[in-house]
């Protein structure tokens, strides 16, 4: 066929321009599973598998983990419920741009001005958990005091932009982040609580004395309870898991 | 369940999660009881535990105030009742009392108790018909514990010794 008639054949296809004077067609409704993989249309059992993702499964996540991170477990058992430092809150932004420029959410397929008003509402639900979500994950894996809190938040900050600055596929951001997140709950339910805890052999509480004295008693380790990196590992997954199933630019 | 039902229950569960992270930053329950009691609360469900509550009572009336405290504690676990609130707070308030001096710890957790009882009351204020109760609304307790936790002059009074428990 020659290069012609392809065209004439795929402007035949096109749908007809509405009359001088009638009203424009009315446009789709497009929801997370805009295209299907042969090319056909978007088939009632994906539209409801599109709305219950978006609508119930992604919010649940980052929700699940906004209140697992935000729970606070104290020496003696007792509950609180920390809302996010405006450090967190500064990081979980930078962190939701990241996801958005990057492509880890393709964000006309959450909000655009093609989906219906429900649809919209359904799409900036999600990007306001996945906001609260991602800054609560930086408040509980920062150290709450002492001199790791400051190293360890300005790393997240230089982290996030140059990986904004360095804009890497998709895959690599959730790795990186995996990576990176999975570290800090090492770093504070491990390392440092360890150093914290009372008792233990003389050689550890040798090696945290020196490590005190190094830091001229700005360490500000805390011993903090199982429980609270457990919660932490449970609000990491309940993250990731979100940021997986996110609907991601070209898949 | 079609997409657009699917859709609008999403809708009210992410508001409703919402709203729920921000009741418990506020409200900072330090217990999982006082998580269900206040959820329950909000939607009006919540329940004392009437037969806690009224052995509360008996030790109150016998001087036993420890023991009093503990049952009224057991009767309202998410610290949502204006009325046993209340009751803990005179508990507080007739143990820490003294014709010398009063006790000070006491006193203050009195207050603190008041603090939830008005809290909780639908009018900011609790009052109740207890013969018993010589300061039966918590306006005239708070007042009474306050004067008891200010250092004044009169306190050097040595009539002071006759002053009564209210």
């Amino acid at each position: 066929m020659e290069p012609r008639d392809a065209i004439i054949v795929e402007a035949e296809s096109l749908p007809p321009e509405p009359a001088a004077g009638a009203a424009p067609p009315a446009r789709p409704s497009t929801s997370t599973p805009a295209r299907t993989p042969g090319g056909g249309g978007v088939t009632p059992v994906d539209e409801r598998r599109a709305a219950v993702r978006e609508a119930i499964t992604l919010p649940l996540l980052f929700l699940g983990a906004a209140l697992v991170a935000s729970v606070r477990i104290a020496e003696g058992g007792a509950l609180a419920f920390s809302p996010p430092s405006l450090m967190a809150l500064v990081l979980g932004l930078l962190a939701a741009g990241l996801v958005v420029q990057t492509g880890v959410v393709d964000l006309p397929r959450l909000a655009s001005d093609r989906r219906g008003g429900l649809e919209n509402a359904n799409g900036v639900a999600v990007l306001l958990l996945l906001l609260v979500a991602s800054a609560q994950v930086f408040a509980v894996l920062t150290p709450e005091r002492g001199l790791f809190s400051f190293v360890v938040s300005t790393y997240f900050l230089l982290l996030l932009l140059t990986t904004l600055a360095a804009r890497p596929e998709p895959s690599r951001v959730l790795h990186s982040l995996a990576v990176t997140l999975g570290g800090a709950l090492l770093l504070k339910f491990v390392v440092l609580s360890g150093l914290a805890a009372p008792g233990g052999s003389l050689a550890r509480r040798l090696f945290s004395a020196a490590v005190e004295g190094i830091t001229l008693g700005a360490l500000g380790a805390t011993h903090l309870p199982p429980l609270a990196g457990y919660l932490a590992f449970a609000a990491l997954l309940f993250f990731f898991a979100g940021l997986w199933l996110l609907p991601r630019r070209g898949r | 369940m079609s997409p657009r039902l699917v859709r609008l229950v999403g809708l009210a569960v992410a508001a409703g999660g919402g709203a729920l992270l921000l009741w418990l930053y506020a409200a900072q329950p330090a217990t999982l009881a006082e998580v269900r009691g206040g959820l329950t609360s909000t939607v009006g469900l919540y329940r004392i535990d009437e037969q806690a509550f009224a052995e509360g009572l008996d030790h109150f009336r016998a001087d036993r105030f420890v023991e009093a405290r503990r049952a009224f504690e057991r009767a309202d676990p998410a610290r949502r009742d204006a009325t046993t609130q209340f009751y803990i707070a005179y508990a507080f308030y007739r143990q820490g009392w003294g014709r010398v001096y009063n006790d000070d710890v006491l006193f203050r957790a009195a207050l603190e108790a008041l603090d939830r009882a008005d809290a909780n009351a639908s009018e900011g204020r609790v009052a109740v018909d207890d013969a018993n109760l010589k300061l039966p609304s918590s306006d005239l307790l708070r007042a009474e514990v306050e004067r008891g936790l200010t250092r004044e002059w009169s306190d050097l009074n040595p009539l002071r010794v006759l002053k009564e428990r209210q």
